[in-house]
């Protein structure tokens, strides 16, 4: 496997002004720290809950945003092939309402072969309209005349028209109906195949990115706290923090019921976090090392990483 | 289409019906005879009884009244009371001028305010957008005649540029064929002549276009933000798509509905508000024509002007009605 995209220590600050005249600029920490790649080929799933960064990140990794410190190495680009593309999450927000559905998956692929005449474009099109699940006689007809879902699956059309390397998928299921979110989630899956398109697959709900990604990273206030292989993290999570999300997950099981993790917050200073795990304060397997120093990068297995002292003190 | 654009014309003539008929009780409310107005407060009752005879003012209101649209369905405006002119004719020789005078105007607001707005909106809260945010702001709370003083003050009076009216002299008048002076000495190839009135119109164009300018910015500013916030421009830009190709193939359009309306009903505002810009830069136009008709109480002079001013708002803002549904599909009539 090779990695098409190398982040090392992305931080992305955005300032928050403060309501006094004179008052402190703060900054919002939202990626605090990233060091992650994406593979070729690879379903990568991004969780967290809301707030953790997950978005910026995605953001970052399309150059949506300019990072505040990191770098972003994008390799295995050829030509002929789009770099990158973005499914957002509302569909009412992300096709330009004056263009028909055939202008709209056409643009990537001019862009892409630098030239704006149609030649061959049609029959692209329309064998990409008909993969995503479109007929040929909504080709001319405007985004507002359709529903959510058929709005996903044009902006999915015009994600993939241009084979590009990598697609970041931003809660793209969020905005449907229960009924449709599964019909998008098996499209995605089955155009994903064992192509070596890449997915960054951004979302809140666990059991979503179960279903698509081979490998998931979990967020937290800015920071990843794990990444493992998709089964191995249900299986075997390492940080409490994922222990934690996973347990909240709803699941039809009675003897696993009894089974999700309360915790309270325990009363810690809030300061001490800021030079510590920023975990800390709700950490029910908190060391006193976690207080002074971040986690380091732990590799408990092949492939599965976490940044938490007290698995890696309890491995040594 | 078809069908909207009938009812629309059907509307049209309502409207008018609507606003000739307020404007003739106006007139006729007003105690102020035009012969007195027209031949001095000295003149004897006879002089008066004579005047009010040839002008047909001794008729009764309601004949007056269905006079007026008997025979401006026959084409005619009646006679200007003050001129002895066709009401018509003078409408045909100080119509053009005005046109000129707000088409220009609107121009200016429109590739003035369209980049000044779009650069605001893409510098948001830094310098270039303070800047045309304070110069928007200067332009909409700007009283047009107070400007239009203060450009004439300073590049006719103390820098000696060009002075009021539509030429310098008669000799750079072009040959008449639309009353545009622009467009008729392009036609006929007289450069001396286009020069000429394009030195004149500037100065009042632009006092009159201040205005637009600043609203324009401001509408565009504002659209294109919110335009630019939309989830398919960040997706065209993760697609590597240029900042400048997002903008003018996506961007601008969407966001020019908004200001679209505001050209609308600026050029409406122009057409009909123009008066006193033309007569602070002595332009002859429509507005100089209804100023000195009001002055005198020339009823069908006045009549005409409103009439004239009403139909060509009504087809303006038709227009842009029209432009909408190209704009955006998702408009339907």
């Amino acid at each position: 496997m090779d990695s098409i995209v190398s982040i090392r220590g992305l931080k992305k600050y955005f300032p928050v002004k403060s309501e006094a005249l004179f008052g402190k600029t703060t900054w919002n920490k939202a990626i605090d720290g990233i060091d992650l790649e994406i593979q070729r080929g690879e379903a990568l799933g991004v969780v967290g809950e809301s707030g953790s960064g997950k978005t910026t990140l995605g953001k970052l990794i399309l150059g949506l945003h300019a990072p505040t410190e990191g770098t972003i190495d994008y390799r295995g680009h050829d030509t002929g092939r789009m770099q990158s593309s973005v499914v957002f999450q509302d569909p009412f927000s992300s096709l330009n309402p004056r263009q028909t559905v055939f202008d709209i998956v056409k643009e990537p692929l001019e862009s892409v072969r630098g030239t704006r005449r149609g030649q061959g474009f049609r029959q692209t099109i329309l064998d990409i309209l008909n993969l995503v699940g479109l007929s040929e006689e909504q080709m001319f007809r405007y985004p507002h005349e359709f529903s959510g879902g058929q709005r996903q699956r044009i902006a999915i059309a015009r994600a993939i028209v241009a084979k590009p390397l990598f697609i970041v998928f931003d809660e793209p299921t969020s905005g449907l109906d229960v009924s449709v979110q599964a019909q998008i989630l098996n499209l995605l899956k089955e155009l994903k195949g064992n192509s070596d398109l890449s997915y960054v697959f951004i979302s809140h709900n666990i059991g979503v990115v179960k279903y698509i990604c081979s490998r998931i990273a979990v967020m937290y206030r800015g920071k990843i706290v794990e990444t493992s292989g998709n089964q191995e993290l249900f299986d075997n999570p390492l940080h409490p923090y994922s222990q934690h999300l996973l347990s909240a997950v709803p699941v039809i099981d009675e003897t696993r019921m009894s089974k999700i993790i309360e915790f309270e917050a325990k009363a810690a200073d809030e300061a001490a976090v800021s030079n510590g795990c920023i975990y800390y304060s709700k950490c029910p397997i908190r060391r006193d090392i976690c207080r002074e120093k971040p986690p380091q990068r732990f590799d408990a297995t092949e492939g599965h990483s976490v940044y938490c002292w007290a698995r890696e003190l309890d491995q040594r | 289409m078809a069908k909207w654009l009938i009812r629309r014309f059907l509307l049209l003539i309502f409207v008018l019906w609507g606003i000739t008929t307020l404007t003739f009780i106006i007139i006729a409310a007003v105690p102020r005879n035009p012969a007195i107005a027209m031949a001095g407060s000295q003149s004897s009752p006879e002089q008066i009884e004579k005047f009010n005879k040839r002008w047909g003012l001794d008729k009764p209101l309601a004949v007056r009244y269905y006079e007026f649209y008997a025979y401006l369905l026959q084409g005619d405006m009646g006679t200007s009371i003050r001129t002895e002119r066709p009401v018509a004719l003078e409408m045909r020789n100080f119509f053009p001028a005005t046109f000129e005078l707000a088409t220009v105007s609107v121009v200016l607001s429109f590739l003035i305010g369209v980049p000044l707005g779009i650069v605001a909106a893409l510098k948001r809260n830094k310098w270039p957008d303070q800047v045309t945010r304070f110069v928007s702001l200067i332009g909409v709370s700007t009283p047009n005649f107070w400007f239009g003083l203060i450009i004439l003050l300073v590049f006719y009076y103390l820098l000696g540029g060009v002075g009021p009216g539509r030429v310098t002299s008669a000799a750079y008048e072009p040959t008449r064929i639309t009353g545009l002076y622009l467009i008729d000495s392009l036609v006929t190839g007289n450069w001396s002549s286009f020069v000429d009135c394009l030195r004149h119109i500037i100065m009042p164009a632009f006092a009159l276009g201040f205005f637009g300018i600043g609203i324009v910015t401001r509408m565009m500013r504002s659209s294109m933000i919110d335009t630019l916030s939309k989830d398919y421009i960040k997706a065209a830009r993760a697609r590597g798509l240029s900042l400048f190709r997002v903008i003018t193939n996506h961007a601008l359009r969407n966001s020019l509905i908004p200001v679209l309306t505001v050209i609308g009903v600026l050029y409406g505002a122009y057409l009909g508000g123009v008066i006193v810009i033309e007569v602070v830069f002595s332009w002859p136009g429509l507005g100089n024509f209804a100023y000195n008709s009001i002055l005198k109480s020339d009823h069908p002079a006045i009549m005409g002007v409103v009439l004239v001013i009403s139909i060509i708002y009504s087809l303006v803002n038709l227009v842009v009605d029209v432009l909408y549904r190209y704009l955006d599909p998702r408009i339907k009539f």
